[in-house]
């Protein structure tokens, strides 16, 4: 599902440019659910970034289901991440205009597909959030919204669904009904998982761990 | 979602500064189209009225007041024209239909005009001749009003040899002498004490078949009434959208009758200052090759008498309140144009506390086209509603007021936008559209995962 050879991805800063990324390997089978470990600043956001398409490395291979995202125009890689990836951020950030059906209807629209209220309206009762369909973000708390985060990342069933600390802004319970409802959704639909964590206890629930500093270069010389 | 409900969601959002700016906009385009609707109700109404007559002869003076004041009942008369020059050009070859005006009464502000029955049989363009709502026209032919004014003039000579000025006695209040009440006497058993009133005046005024009601002299002062004079309405014409609408015609006679009438004052510029004359003649002559233009240049030739064709007069009317027309339309464009720059104004400063909506739909797989398409949707979609707004509130008032613009112009306005307000509210949203690329390219050029990064 996920191979990358060579990847190496900086960005320009005041000094200069700053390596944040060089993986010479790593891959991620279909299906799997993996763990990505690193402390803070370790390049995950970076490399799930990279897996979406949202932003293009400098050099090397990133290939997602077939597809090497390094080769896509950006308008391709748009298109990939609207019809294949869903993505779910540590602070969740829905849209504060929309109700809760709605953000989860945002999850498909740009797919090109014809988005059916029904099916968003069903995958957040299935979520337990039935009765808070019209409920603004800021009328949720902050369970309900990881919920609405999580429905709006499987809307339009995407092949690969990637996680920012999913947990990292809730309470210990919370979280594990989160991380358990993200762990099921995924293995029910058949999708690839990349939750990115400092947790070690939350890396340990995954069927594989990776930790960033084995296989991210970049980060040696300050180790 | 598509993309028309997220554009219509995010002005949701901010209630009031949609609001404001739309109903600026609104401000502007209905501004606009209100002049517009004005302007070319008041042109197609003068135009169709001017087409009435092709030719109009008065005093010597200017062509315009000539035609404003016998066709439009605006203004003041110049003068007299002599009784014989009407009856000179009456025969006059080529002359289809005419009659004769004379004016200088009114009631409650309405133009009372002595004329022949030929008034009622005038052909007016889009509508045919004059038809009755109730009653009938009266009868006074031009030969009876020969025959009234050969008595007119009779009483005044009498009169002239009795005393050498009472004919010229502008006191309406003074004590009438044996010969008015003759005439008065003869008038009466005439029946010229008749009138046939507008559409619009039985409206206003409550006149209705069979309501008398006394005319009173001086139509732009409202000067004595004419107690000696109740006049009785025998007919009440239907609505032709044409100043006959707020004019009373009475027989030409009984305006000769009344007392003081037959001193009228001359023209100040050289029209006749026969008592007995008429004030002017409305003419339809053949206009086949040209003819009525050449009748009017040879009356024009003639030192008393001016010829005026009043499509033309009004033509060159417009030509002048156009030019304030266009001034005032460009200030309501201008209006236009910086409630368009307040829509820009308040999108790019909402611009930074969007950055995190941008980034979000770009991550859920917006392209920055649809990121551009979305911001430059609001703008038009500010545009377009202020714009329709406008043109509503314009058709409202344009609705609410029709009634009473033409009662007092003859001018029916429409509710309905024209062709030129389309028009401009297209130009309006294209321009509104064209300023919302302005903070859409900043929402364009946003870096996704930055963004998402910088607003954890």
């Amino acid at each position: 599902m996920i191979q990358l050879e060579n990847v190496v991805k900086s960005f320009q800063g005041e000094a200069g440019e700053t390596p944040v990324l060089r993986i010479p390997a790593f891959s991620v089978a279909a299906g799997e659910r993996l763990a990505l470990v690193g402390t803070s600043g370790s390049g995950k956001t970076t490399l799930l970034n990279l897996l979406s398409g949202l932003v293009r490395a400098n050099a090397g291979r990133v290939r997602v289901d077939g597809r090497d995202l390094s080769q896509l125009s950006e308008r391709e890689r748009d298109r990939f991440r609207a019809a294949s990836v869903g993505y779910m951020f540590q602070s969740f950030h829905l849209l504060d205009g929309f109700s809760a059906v709605e953000n989860v209807e945002l999850g498909e629209s740009f797919a090109g597909r014809k988005v059916h209220r029904g099916e968003a309206q069903a995958l957040l009762a299935s979520l337990e959030l039935g009765h808070r369909l019209d409920y603004k973000p800021s009328e949720l708390s902050i369970g309900q919204q990881a919920r609405v985060a999580l429905a709006r990342a499987l809307a339009g069933r995407p092949k690969l669904i990637l996680a920012d600390e999913p947990t990292g802004a809730l309470d210990g319970e919370t979280a594990d009904t989160i991380l358990e409802l993200l762990l099921t959704r995924a293995k029910k639909e058949g999708a690839t998982l990349v939750v990115a964590t400092h947790d070690p206890g939350i890396a340990a629930r995954f069927d594989h761990t990776v930790n960033l500093a084995d296989i991210n270069e970049a980060l040696e010389p300050s180790r | 979602m598509k993309l028309h409900q997220l554009v219509g969601r995010n002005l949701r959002r901010r209630p009031l500064a949609t609001v404001l700016t739309t109903f600026s906009v609104a401000l502007g385009v209905g501004l606009f189209s209100a002049i517009g609707s004005l302007r070319e109700a008041s042109e197609n109404a003068f135009q169709r009225s001017a087409g009435m007559s092709n030719l109009i002869i008065g005093a010597k003076g200017s062509s315009l007041e000539l035609t404003l004041n016998s066709l439009y009942h605006m203004g003041f008369s110049a003068g007299n024209l002599s009784y014989e020059t009407y009856q000179e050009f009456r025969d006059e070859p080529g002359v289809q239909w005419c009659a004769p005006t004379v004016v200088g009464d009114a009631y409650r502000g309405f133009r009372i005009v002595g004329t022949t029955d030929e008034m009622f049989a005038v052909d007016v363009p889009e509508y045919g001749k004059p038809q009755f709502s109730a009653g009938k026209a009266w009868q006074h032919s031009p030969q009876d009003l020969d025959a009234f004014h050969a008595e007119v003039v009779t009483h005044a000579a009498l009169e002239e040899a009795e005393d050498p000025h009472a004919g010229h006695d502008h006191d309406h209040d003074h004590d009438h002498d044996h010969h008015d009440h003759t005439l008065e006497d003869l008038a009466d058993e005439l029946g010229l004490f008749v009138a046939v009133i507008g559409a619009t005046v039985a409206e206003e005024t409550g006149l209705k078949l069979g309501s008398s009601f006394v005319p009173a002299h001086d139509v732009m002062t409202g000067g004595g009434a004419h107690e000696d004079a109740p006049t009785r309405v025998v007919g009440v014409l239907a609505p032709t959208g044409t100043p006959i609408d707020r004019a009373i015609y009475i027989p030409a006679g009984a305006f000769y009758a009344i007392a003081g009438h037959q001193a009228t004052e001359g023209s100040a510029f050289g029209g006749t200052r026969d008592p007995h004359g008429v004030s002017a003649v409305l003419a339809y002559v053949t206009p086949s090759g040209g003819y009525h233009l050449r009748t009017r240049y040879a009356w024009n030739d003639r030192l008393d008498v001016q010829a005026a064709w009043p499509v033309m007069e009004v033509r060159k009317l417009f030509a002048v309140v156009g030019n304030i027309d266009s001034a005032l339309r460009i200030i309501a464009a201008l209006v236009v144009v910086v409630a368009l720059v307040g829509v820009l104004v308040a999108l790019s400063n909402t611009m930074a506390a969007r950055q995190r909506e941008f980034a979000v739909l770009r991550a859920l797989g917006a392209r920055r086209r649809t990121i551009l398409a979305l911001v430059v949707g609001e703008s038009a979609a500010i545009s377009i509603l202020g714009g329709i707004l406008g043109l509503g509130l314009a058709g409202i008032g344009a609705w609410v007021a029709a009634s009473r613009v033409r009662a007092e112009t003859g001018v029916s306005l429409s509710p309905m936008p024209g062709l030129d307000d389309l028009w401009f509210l297209l130009a309006v949203t294209a321009v509104g559209a064209l300023a919302g690329l302005v903070p859409a390219w900043r929402a364009y050029r946003t870096e996704a995962a930055r963004a998402l990064s910088s607003s954890l």
